[in-house]
């Protein structure tokens, strides 16, 4: 159940947002009805939207100017980029382009936002899918966390071996449970569903505790409690590694967004706004 | 409970800087540095532990932080879109490149790297492109390369293609055209959108861009796009829908007919006729069809619609009149009171009762251009009767006549073409249309009617040549003309600069002629003939002629005392004139037959050397009548086919079968074909069917050549509505001022579609026609009925009134205008045909694809289509 600030907030940004698109697609249509080049006018629109995007990044960096809060920066950033997404097809003509520079011009725009609105999902529904997990942990320290759960479990199977002389344990955690303990694991199922290779792991070791004496099911309950342990550090680290990540893509589209549309600039201007 | 992964607290869990570039490597393993990297990514431990030998005892690999790696991919990214920039439009084919999509089909000829055909900045340096943000705006410049290919009207850069006054004056016309109207079911605002646009429009859009309605570079075949609020925007009386589409008051016919075609009168009356009416057509498609483009309706040739009925009308097959047209005359000439009143105009055929033609005319103004102003004065006169004619008019005639004589004599002398020169320079016209007028008339044509006219005009003109012309000495009727005569023989003397003339002006009427015979010294037979009085000097040379052996034949023919008829006309037959028979032909020229019967008397015995003319008298010697031979030589061939009758009737006796023999036909019926042939003193001419050369010729030569009586009266011959050829009859002539001046334009063809001349309206007829074959194949109804469904016959008007309009707008259709709302039930948005440009052109003029040269060109081994666009 969404706040009612942030249902209100939305819904008025929305508003802005559709407002935004009328108004431009009357003035592009004035433009064209005015026997004047829509396509200019909406690229205009289209530059000074992808401007204030940068905006967004710059007034991150400016954190010790009175520039607004970065979360109102943020609302910006995000319905500009929705409007820009809206003012490109108008400017495109709803249609995919054909030369080698628009369309790494359109790649790079249409990455740029479509890793900004998976970003933006992610943001508003992988933390509350964090909490859910219970735990609290810095993505940075996941693998320092998995290694030391590696460490106690192999240090368990040892014990177990010298104490029992059976492999019954040690062949489990041969087999399996080192795979899923030697580093983190991500999961891109995570991501939209509840995946988990806990359960797997978990059948097969009360299979192999049968065949265990008691002072191996011992230490196999204790295997079994790092390995769901490790489950958790591993949606921490699907889930947290998904929000820290995405904005890699992001950058990787956007920064080249740059200079492919001052080159854009130039060459229309240069040729004839063909 | 579980145990918790990680202690947030303070205490236990090392705080963790997010914002520092680096962090410890060891932390992967759990086994952070409590120092950390510095901010280079340094290892602070590693360089604190470093041993004395420089060594680390301690192995560490700081790690980049999430925020500066994310910065680096970023950076990385961008500097990897920027190089390959760089690359690839410092290497010489960075077009391809550059090319934002392919072109249109209609461009496809281009090529993909052909960018400077349409961009200049393709060749200029690519430093200056930075620079065309800043200066003009390129799609000017670039339009002119459009302009280049494409003729696009008079003014192309101009809104319709039009030079703004005439936008102007077609912008207030509109006005006022549509302040008459009535607004009541009109939305004269036609959208918020037109209405804010309106408030836009800048300077620009007086000359706008090529780029504004064609795109390139889509992909799409489809460049052009026009929006009806495109449209809108400029137009001053706009409409939301085309439900408020003005009336058509003039639409689709504006003016009168190119073709004078009354539908009324051929469809109730002519076509209903029991004669003509199985050569009526049987629906509308009969005599018009669609143009090339499927748009334009038009006539369709006259050997289709019209030659049933009218082909006769032009060869003048039907007439009862003469069928051909009157060109020349040899015209009967008042001679007897000319020379009462002491004009002497030499000789003139005595049995021609022609009248001069306006070619005549034509002639005696390009051989003496100073008769010119009086050529009307001449026409008025009756040339067979001259007892009336004032002295003045005398002047003229004795100055036409001869000027006329000479004309025929170098037509003779020279052939028609002698008439090229003066023609090409009295009516300024080209050497090719100069040929066509007279170009078809025969030499031998000319040569025997001149002879059959003028048989000693050879003589005439000789004289002339030699001494110039008789003397005018005007005898006056009056005492009051008696002032104005002597005026004239002053003038004419004075025009002569000729002694002898001046000399001869007081003597009796021969006494120049012996003067001038005395000037030369090398006539002797005109010496003695002028020393005797009259005719007597002709008497002495026919009995001086009785020796000579070439004269013989005619003591002979003399002594047989027939009628000297044949005589005349064997000589004026005569084809060669040689110089001993000249004095024949004077002699039989003159009117008196005393020589001849002197002749008769003094005759000899027939010679044995004209045996022919001895057993063409034998046949029938008691009687002589030379009826045979004068019907022999009565037509111009028809002794030749006489005797092919006589050797085919001896042929029919002596085989005793039945054979038909051609009915030789009269002249006239005889050039049916066409052509020019020689009747009654006439030389006359047949057209030799529609668009006739020599008739189109003429009309275009004279039709705007009427400032001279002379042409008037020439066009008035051949463009009457009754001559033979008849053009005018169904070939209307525009008229319009120009400057000042009344220029006239025969309308040769009718309504015809140009495939490169547009105007404001296009039709598509083939396309609306299947649609109705479609609908009345439903119906029953016939095609007829759906031209007619929109082309509603308008049965009470006359449209051959038009024609004698000055205006061509000033005109009753035989159809009534069209009904908008037959347009308006297929023609809805709905449909997507209801755009301006679907029935409108924009471009209005001449619009032709000019200047591309297609080549090709060896380039490293590859042969290349090479283009351009640079107009020759």
């Amino acid at each position: 159940m969404l706040h009612s600030a942030t249902r209100k907030r939305r819904l008025i940004n929305a508003l802005l947002l559709l407002l935004s698109c009328l108004l431009a697609i009357f003035s592009i249509r004035v433009a064209e009805v005015s026997l004047a080049n829509p396509n200019e006018l909406s690229g205009w629109i289209l530059f000074t939207a992808v401007t204030v995007l940068l905006f967004y990044a710059a007034r991150k960096r400016l954190s010790t100017l009175p520039l607004g809060r970065v979360a109102h920066w943020l609302q910006v950033h995000i319905y500009t980029g929705l409007f820009c997404l809206f003012v490109f097809f108008i400017h495109t003509g709803w249609q995919w382009p054909n030369g080698w520079f628009e369309i790494g011009l359109t790649v790079s725009l249409i990455g740029t936002i479509i890793t900004g609105v998976v970003g933006l999902y992610w943001s508003r529904t992988l933390p509350t899918a964090l909490t859910r997990l219970g735990d609290e942990v810095l993505y940075e320290r996941i693998s320092g966390f998995c290694a030391g759960l590696r460490n106690e479990a192999e240090e368990i199977v040892l014990a177990a071996v010298e104490k029992t002389g059976s492999h019954a344990l040690s062949d489990f955690y041969t087999r399996f449970a080192h795979g899923a303990l030697s580093r983190p694991n991500f999961h891109w199922r995570r991501l939209y569903s509840n995946y988990s290779p806990l359960h797997r792991h978990e059948r097969k070791l009360m299979a192999a505790k049968r065949l265990m004496s008691s002072n191996e099911a011992t230490a196999a309950e204790r295997l079994q409690e790092l390995l769901q342990q490790k489950d958790l550090l591993d949606a921490h680290f699907t889930l947290q590694g998904a929000l820290k990540h995405w904005l890699f893509v992001h950058l990787a589209f956007s920064l080249p967004l740059i200079p492919l549309v001052l080159l854009h600039i130039i060459l229309v201007y240069s040729f004839g706004l063909a | 409970m579980r145990k918790q992964l990680q202690d947030i607290s303070f205490r236990v869990s090392r705080y963790f800087r997010p914002l520092e570039p680096w962090h410890c490597g060891g932390l992967e393993n759990g086994e952070q540095c409590p120092l950390g990297p510095d901010r280079k990514g340094r290892c602070r431990a590693q360089l604190a532990l470093q041993d004395d030998q420089g060594q680390a005892s301690r192995a560490c690999r700081p790690v980049a932080n999430l925020r500066a790696r994310r910065q680096r991919v970023g950076w990385i990214a961008m500097i990897a879109v920027l190089a390959v920039l760089t690359l690839g439009f410092s290497y010489d084919s960075w077009k391809p490149l550059a090319m934002p999509g392919p072109l249109s089909v209609h461009h496809m000829s281009f090529g993909g790297e052909d960018c400077d055909s349409c961009h200049q900045a393709a060749v200029q340096p690519k430093s200056s492109w930075v620079s065309s943000l800043l200066g003009t705006h390129p799609s000017v410049d670039d339009a002119k390369n459009c302009i280049a290919c494409h003729q696009i009207g008079e003014v192309p850069e101009n809104p319709h293609s039009l030079p703004s006054d005439q936008l102007l004056s077609l912008t207030e016309a509109m006005n006022a055209h549509t302040a008459q109207l009535d607004t009541g079911n009109r939305v004269l605002s036609a959208s918020l959108l037109v209405n804010v646009a309106q408030q836009f429009v800048g300077e620009e859009a007086k000359t706008p861009s090529c780029t504004v309605c064609h795109n390139e570079h889509t992909g799409s075949d489809q460049i052009t796009q026009v929006s009806n609020q495109q449209c809108a925007v400029c137009h001053t009386a706009s409409f939301a829908d085309i439900s408020a589409h003005n009336d058509f008051t003039d639409y689709p016919a504006n003016r009168r007919t190119q073709i004078v075609f009354n539908h009324n009168s051929h469809l109730n009356k002519h076509f209903l006729d029991e004669d003509s009416s199985d050569l009526a057509p049987q629906n509308c498609i009969d005599c018009h069809r669609a143009d090339s483009m499927g748009k334009k309706m038009e006539v369709r040739g006259f050997d289709t619609a019209c030659s049933s009925c009218h082909l006769e009308q032009i060869t003048g097959e039907n007439r009862t009149s003469a069928k051909g047209i009157a060109m020349l005359a040899f015209p009967a000439v008042d001679t007897e009171t000319l020379l009462e009143r002491g004009v002497d105009v030499g000789s003139w055929p005595a049995d021609s009762d022609a009248e001069l033609t306006p070619l005549n005319l034509l002639m005696i103004g390009l051989l003496n251009p100073e008769l010119s102003p009086q050529l009307t004065q001449l026409r008025a006169l009756d040339l067979y009767d001259l007892r009336d004619a004032s002295d003045a008019e005398l002047d003229l005639v004795y100055h036409a006549m001869w000027t006329l004589k000479q004309s025929y004599f170098e037509m003779q002398r020279g052939g028609a073409q002698s008439m090229l020169a003066s023609l090409q320079k009295q009516l300024v016209t080209d050497s090719g249309r100069a040929r066509e007028v007279l170009g078809l008339l025969s030499p031998d044509l000319i040569d025997a009617a001149v002879s059959q006219a003028f048989p000693n005009l050879a003589e005439e003109m000789q004289q002339w040549l030699i001494k110039g012309l008789p003397a005018l000495r005007l005898v006056a009727k009056t005492e009051n003309e008696a002032q104005e005569a002597t005026a004239i023989n002053k003038v004419t003397e004075g025009e002569n600069n000729e002694d002898w003339l001046a000399a001869a002006a007081g003597a009796d009427e021969d006494d120049w002629l012996e003067d001038a015979a005395d000037d030369t010294g090398d006539e002797d037979w005109l010496s003695e003939a002028a020393e005797d009085d009259s005719d007597d000097w002709l008497d002495e040379a026919v009995a001086d002629s009785q020796d000579a052996d070439d004269d013989d034949w005619l003591n002979e023919a003399a002594q047989e005392e027939s009628s000297d008829d044949w005589l005349d006309e064997a000589v004026v037959d005569s084809e060669d004139t040689t110089d001993d028979d000249a004095w024949l032909n004077e002699a039989t020229q003159d009117e008196s037959d005393d020589w001849l019967d002197e002749a008769v008397a003094e005759s000899a015995e027939p010679d044995e050397g004209d045996d022919w003319l001895n057993e063409a008298a034998g046949d029938d010697a008691d009687s002589l009548d030379d009826d045979w031979l004068e019907d022999s030589l009565d037509d111009d061939n028809a002794s030749l086919f006489d005797d092919e009758n006589d050797i085919a009737v001896e042929a029919i006796d002596e085989s005793k079968s039945v054979v038909t023999v051609p009915e030789l036909l009269a002249i006239e019926d005889r050039a049916a074909a066409g052509g020019w042939y020689f009747e009654d003193f006439y030389l006359r001419y047949r057209p030799s069917g529609h668009a006739d050369r020599l008739i189109v010729a003429w009309v275009e030569l004279l039709i705007n050549n009427t400032d001279s009586a002379m042409q008037s009266a020439m066009m008035s011959n051949v463009l009457s509505k009754d001559s033979p050829g008849t053009c005018i009859k169904c070939h209307s002539v525009d008229r319009q001022q120009i400057a000042g001046i009344t220029r006239q334009t025969v309308n040769w063809l009718g309504k015809k579609a140009s495939l490169t001349k547009h105007g404001f309206n296009s039709f598509a007829h083939q396309s609306h026609i299947a649609v109705i074959k479609h609908a009345n194949s439903d119906l029953g109804v016939d095609e007829v009925d759906g031209c007619q469904a929109c082309h509603k016959p308008n049965r009470d008007s006359d449209s051959s009134l038009a024609y004698e309009q000055e205006i061509l707008a000033d005109f009753q259709s035989d159809f009534y205008n069209l009904d908008k709302q037959q347009c308006i039930e297929c023609h809805q948005p709905e449909t997507q045909l209801a755009n301006c440009t679907q029935c409108h052109n924009y471009h209005i003029g001449e619009r032709v694809l000019v200047g591309m040269k297609i080549g090709f060109q060896s380039e490293a081994g590859k042969v290349k289509q090479t283009f351009s666009t640079q107009l020759e």
